[in-house]
């Protein structure tokens, strides 16, 4: 059992994909076969069968559309985050959209993938992901500056549900969401343009974190749950 | 605001005559209702009289002069009456005369006797109650003779005497003793509030000096209050002879009582009434002074005022008929009194009626009264129209309100209305301009037979890329044009490096530009997307650089260029054209270059962009 569920290195990275148009399916699962970076775990047509993936198989990386039949991608994105929090997880779309993507990053999710992305834009796509490194477009940086100073000011520490950003995290997220590319951003803030990806991965966390969190105090507050 | 009141189908004169008998009826209530009579006490009933030292006659009590006893002018009546005691009373007596018309004066075995109270504001002439004390050693075991000299100074008015009690603390009640104290004491009280009310409405007067009302109502009290001053103080005096002037004057009342009525009534007054006021006692004093006979002058004063009296009293029943008001009827009612009073006193006065008392002087009291709730309903009635008007206002005021909040409320769900309207044109028209096309084509081309197998998925690619230049242009507001460009580069990036072309990607010294609009900047992406896809389609270029720079004026200027073939022959067809037509539809211009190496296709942009139309 431990032996599934730790990978060995340099070898390819298991993956789940759920993604209920056929056609769709079928062409990014011929994708990730012909990639020599992953090994294709399982392929899910709805939510059910995802869900039964993530519980039987030792996975590195789950690549979920939300629209799924018979339910959210998001629950097999925080499912997976809870039993295998090694794992990562992106979201497939077609616009990637703020809405899509920011619910899927909130969820858990680390990426996403463009619906019509050929076999390039997945292996790098996969690749940043599972390096640390998150995309960003200005749009998603957008929505997110607005949504964070919307956000009330933390009174205390302890239930500030907004995340925390450090100032060079602030920095990033107020260029990209002002149009500047990654290696404007690197330029002008003297940092490698491969940490630009990196920094945003963490403020992907933090925003899970927070967003756990505040679910965690809005549940305390409904009476849900008794800490 | 207006009142309409409702015609009321009653007869004209039913309540002004209804409010004519109360007043006649008030007007006899002091010959029924009268002190109750001192049965223990010793009554004389039976003595002698002698007018101005005449032979003496015998008379019973109550006893009236006669005209032919005393005809105008200063009279004098000694009264005589004798009474048996077997002995001096153990303690003082109190002698009472039920009521007395002018000056007397009382001696007891030749001894003065002091009334109890001073009959100060009483005016002898209208008649009072004496009671006074007979200190016990005045009396006398066996024959006493009690004396009272009546005198009147002036005028026609005769003389009365009623019934005189004698008796001690048991026979002559305290009900009797205090009877004048008290009536002293009311007469006071009744100067003085008369006093003050008159002071009221002076000051009333003085703030509403338009209305009529308030000035009659002054003439009225002040004239009322002088003439009743006047009375008494002249009454005991040797002036007496100023007190037949009064008489005269009193012609005034009725023109003020008049004038009063028509202004209450808003009706027209005669022009002549204000001046009569003051015209007809000078009339008459005046011819007096120049040897008329006083009397019937006097009498003319008397009757003119009491015509002046009805006359007001029935104009003010008939408004109150009409109307409805009581404000009419209250003041009608104390006029009507005084035309009773008036003329039973002159009945009185004159020996035409027996009595004792003379009542007009009380029933002006009345008046007053009236006049009083008169100001206050006034003040009233206008207290409670303001309130009306106020409650009027604020009612309108809200009804106002609310139309405009209705008003308001449609206008912004027309404006709402009309944005959504325009926003489903502009997305009709982004998507048929572009991802309509690009459907249309995929459709022919699957059509065909002979179809290039990648030229399908490049149509749709298209479709998709301008669907995400549309959404990428949705949500951009002004100055929001770096934003728009960043979205195309990061679409535009992966594109490129998926078929070996290298991008070149310069933003930082754009100008900021104004007027951007969702349209706008969706024309701009679709310049630089034809740009980019000409270049692909006739590089074949292997790098592209697309940068920006400040222009002439503030204007942008953002260059796209490709280091592929010349492409002049080509460039010159649809792509370029179509560029041309949407730069000029926001105020900016494309130009198309050769280089050396590649093309370079030059949007220039305004610092205010044109809104598409």
């Amino acid at each position: 059992m431990a032996a599934d569920t730790v990978r060995n290195e340099g070898a390819p990275w298991r993956i789940v994909l759920a993604e209920d148009d056929g056609p769709v399916r079928e062409r990014l699962a011929g994708i990730v076969e012909n990639w020599t970076g992953g090994e294709l775990v399982a392929v899910c047509p709805d939510l059910a069968s995802t869900v039964l993936a993530i519980e039987t198989n030792p996975l590195d990386l789950l690549i979920t559309d939300l629209n799924l039949p018979d339910g959210s991608g998001i629950d097999a994105i925080r499912l997976l985050a809870r039993i295998r929090p090694d794992a990562e997880a992106m979201v497939i779309s077609v616009l990637a959209d703020e809405r899509t993507v920011l619910d899927a990053i909130e969820a858990g999710a680390a990426g996403y993938l463009l619906k019509d992305a050929d076999s390039i834009d997945l292996a790098e796509a996969i690749t940043d992901v599972m390096s640390g490194k998150s995309p960003i477009s200005s749009s998603i940086a957008r929505v997110l500056v607005r949504r964070l100073s919307d956000r009330p000011a933390a009174i205390g520490p302890e239930d500030e549900p907004r995340p925390h950003l450090t100032p060079r995290e602030t920095d990033i997220l107020w260029g990209i969401a002002k149009g500047f590319s990654y290696s404007e951003l690197a330029e002008r803030l003297g940092i490698s343009n491969q940490t630009v990806p990196v920094h945003i991965r963490n403020i992907y966390r933090k925003l899970q974190a927070s967003n756990r969190s505040e679910a965690v105090y809005e549940a305390t507050r409904l009476g849900l749950i008794r800490l | 605001m207006s009142v309409v009141l409702p015609e009321r189908p009653r007869a004209l004169w039913t309540p002004g005559l209804l409010i004519f008998l109360l007043a006649l009826l008030a007007a006899l209530a002091p010959s029924v209702l009268s002190l109750p009579f001192p049965e223990a006490a010793r009554t004389l009933a039976t003595g002698t009289v002698s007018f101005d030292n005449g032979p003496e006659v015998t008379v019973d009590l109550p006893h009236d002069w006669s005209r032919s006893d005393a005809p105008a002018g200063p009279a004098q009546a000694i009264y005589r009456f004798e009474f048996e005691l077997e002995q001096v009373p153990e303690t003082d007596q109190y002698l009472l005369i039920r009521s007395v018309r002018h000056q007397i004066t009382t001696r007891l075995n030749q001894a003065r006797i002091e009334p109890v109270a001073g009959g100060l504001w009483v005016n002898p002439v209208s008649g009072s109650t004496p009671v006074m004390v007979v200190p016990r050693h005045f009396f006398l075991a066996g024959s006493n003779e009690l004396e009272i000299t009546m005198e009147r100074f002036n005028g026609a008015a005769l003389g009365h005497l009623s019934l005189i009690h004698l008796g001690g603390d048991t026979e002559i009640g305290l009900v009797h003793r205090l009877f004048p104290i008290l009536g002293d004491q009311l007469r006071a009280t009744a100067y003085a509030l008369q006093t003050l009310i008159l002071l009221g409405i002076l000051v009333v007067w003085t703030a509403r000096r338009r209305d009529p009302v308030f000035g009659w109502m002054l003439a009225l009290s002040a004239g009322s209050l002088a003439v009743a001053v006047a009375e008494v103080s002249l009454a005991r005096t040797d002036y007496a002879d100023v007190q037949t002037y009064l008489y005269m004057t009193l012609a005034a009342f009725g023109v003020t009582a008049y004038g009063l009525a028509c202004s209450v009534l808003d009706a027209p007054r005669p022009p002549w009434l204000a001046p009569s006021a003051i015209l007809v006692p000078l009339t008459l004093v005046a011819g007096s002074l120049l040897g008329l006979p006083a009397f019937p002058l006097a009498l003319i004063g008397v009757l003119a005022a009491i015509a002046g009296h009805f006359a007001a009293a029935l104009a003010l029943s008939g408004g109150f008929a009409r109307t409805g008001s009581w404000e009419l009827g209250l003041l009608a009612f104390p006029f009507f009194l005084i035309t009773t009073t008036g003329l039973h006193d002159i009945a009185v006065s004159l020996g035409i009626l027996d009595g004792g008392m003379l009542l007009s002087g009380y029933v002006r009291t009345l008046t007053i009264l009236m006049i009083v709730i008169l100001l206050m309903r006034r003040l009233a009635t206008s207290l409670k129209q303001v309130d009306e008007a106020n409650e009027t206002l604020r009612t309108r005021l809200k009804q106002r309100e609310d139309e405009l909040a209705v008003l308001h409320e449609r206008e912004r769900s027309r404006a709402v209305a009309a944005v959504r309207d325009q926003e489903r044109q502009r997305l009709m028209h982004d998507l048929h301009d572009g991802l309509s096309g690009h459907l249309v084509s995929i459709i022919a081309l699957s059509e065909r037979e002979t179809a290039e197998p990648r030229s399908i998925e490049k149509a749709a690619r298209a479709a998709l890329d301008d669907l995400r230049l549309v959404i990428n242009s949705l949500d951009i507001g002004d100055r929001d044009l770096p934003l728009a460009l960043a979205g195309f580069r990061e679409r535009l990036g992966p594109q490129l490096r998926r078929i070996g072309i290298e991008l070149e990607w310069s933003m930082e010294r754009l100008p900021e530009i104004s007027g951007v609009t969702p349209a706008n900047a969706l024309s701009i992406l679709r310049i630089l997307q034809e740009a980019v896809t000409n270049a692909i389609k006739h590089g074949p270029a292997k790098r592209i650089a697309i940068s920006a720079n400040g222009g002439s004026d503030g204007s942008a200027v953002i260059r796209v260029e490709n280091d592929g073939r010349s492409t002049r022959g080509d460039g010159k067809g649809h792509g370029l054209a179509n560029m041309q037509r949407r730069a000029v539809q926001i105020g900016g211009s494309v130009m198309l270059d050769q280089m050396e190496e590649g093309m370079r296709v030059t949007l220039t942009l305004p610092a205010a962009l044109a809104n598409r139309g």
